[in-house]
């Protein structure tokens, strides 16, 4: 009986090992079909071994762009500060960005400049001003035919203030 | 514009901004009191100090009056003189930092008599007394605060 197509393919592919191949023109069919298929293997193997290698040198080619020493180049002065502005841009940003930070907060928490006199338009009339609890230092005192007494004085809420009493030597009972 | 010259403006004006805020100068306002051991009696002027005047020993004294105040503009190492109710007094602004101000104050009695010549520190905000008594039991008050 003569083998069907199919059933020669199966020979050739050796899944059909009980299959017995007439010689002449069903043996040259199985014979064509095993080199093209051998042909279409061996393309199939070279295209996956021909992708990766692709990809692997055009990922070395990038490194060896990046780790490569920069070129050194003659440049004038201008040119070398530039480049050392562009290099370190983030690090300078990020302190003149902090360094700004602070000196916004330095310039909210500070008191009023000495220009900024809140007195009104009379000459006579008071600051009012925040009280800061902390005693005035008295480096050196004279009081001349008196007695001197520093005090330091702490009103009902707290505040504390220094007062100089200078009282005449000939009173009787000075303070 | 090179695009590097709003960084090099933004550092100048850190630096600029960064920059004590004070040169030396100071804003102060002073009051002249009368006391005496009179009727309890306050002026309405004096109400910035009136808790320090009710306190010992300044409630010694009964009675307040204001005889005279006002601002004084100190220029560093400058000296500024009062012209007060009875007899004078001079401010010298010897140094400063924002907290705190270094001052040399002198007063003298009406008849021109030095009485008083100190060098003290004073917080800014705060005030600052300095009593004269007489044998009568009078005194005559210098207050002061500055910023």
């Amino acid at each position: 009986m003569k083998p069907r197509d199919s059933e020669l393919m199966q020979a050739a592919d050796r899944e059909h090992r009980d299959l017995t191949v007439p010689a002449g023109d069903a043996q040259a069919k199985v014979d064509a079909i095993a080199e093209l298929g051998e042909l279409v293997r061996g393309h199939v193997e070279l295209s996956a071994d021909a992708v990766p290698d692709a990809k692997f040198a055009a990922m070395w080619k990038r490194i060896d762009e990046q780790t490569a020493a920069p070129v050194v180049e003659s440049r004038g002065l201008l040119a070398r500060v530039t480049a050392w502005f562009d290099r370190y841009r983030s690090h300078i940003i990020t302190g003149a960005v902090s360094a700004g930070a602070v000196a916004a907060i330095a310039i909210m928490v500070r008191p009023s400049s000495p220009g900024d006199s809140s007195g009104g338009a009379l000459g006579n009339s008071i600051n009012a001003q925040p009280v800061q609890f902390r005693p005035a230092e008295v480096e050196s005192l004279d009081t001349p035919g008196g007695t001197g007494t520093v005090f330091h004085l702490t009103d009902a809420d707290g505040r504390s203030t220094t007062v100089i009493w200078v009282a005449p030597e000939d009173s009787v009972e000075g303070l | 514009m090179n695009r590097r010259t709003p960084l090099a403006a933004t550092l100048v004006a850190t630096a600029l901004l960064a920059a004590p805020a004070f040169a030396g100068d100071a804003e102060c306002s002073y009051l002249e009191i009368g006391a005496s051991g009179g009727k309890t009696a306050i002026d309405a002027e004096l109400k910035a100090l009136e808790k320090k005047l009710t306190t010992p020993p300044l409630s010694a004294w009964t009675e307040f009056h204001k005889l005279s105040g006002g601002n004084a503009s100190l220029d560093k190492l400058k000296a500024q003189t009062l012209k007060l109710a009875q007899g004078g007094a001079s401010l010298l602004l010897r140094d400063r930092t924002d907290k705190r101000l270094e001052l040399t104050v002198t007063m003298d009695d009406h008849s021109g008599k030095r009485v008083l010549d100190v060098k003290q520190a004073l917080a800014v905000g705060n005030w600052a007394v300095w009593v004269a008594s007489n044998a009568k039991a009078e005194g005559h008050i210098l207050a002061l605060t500055c910023k």
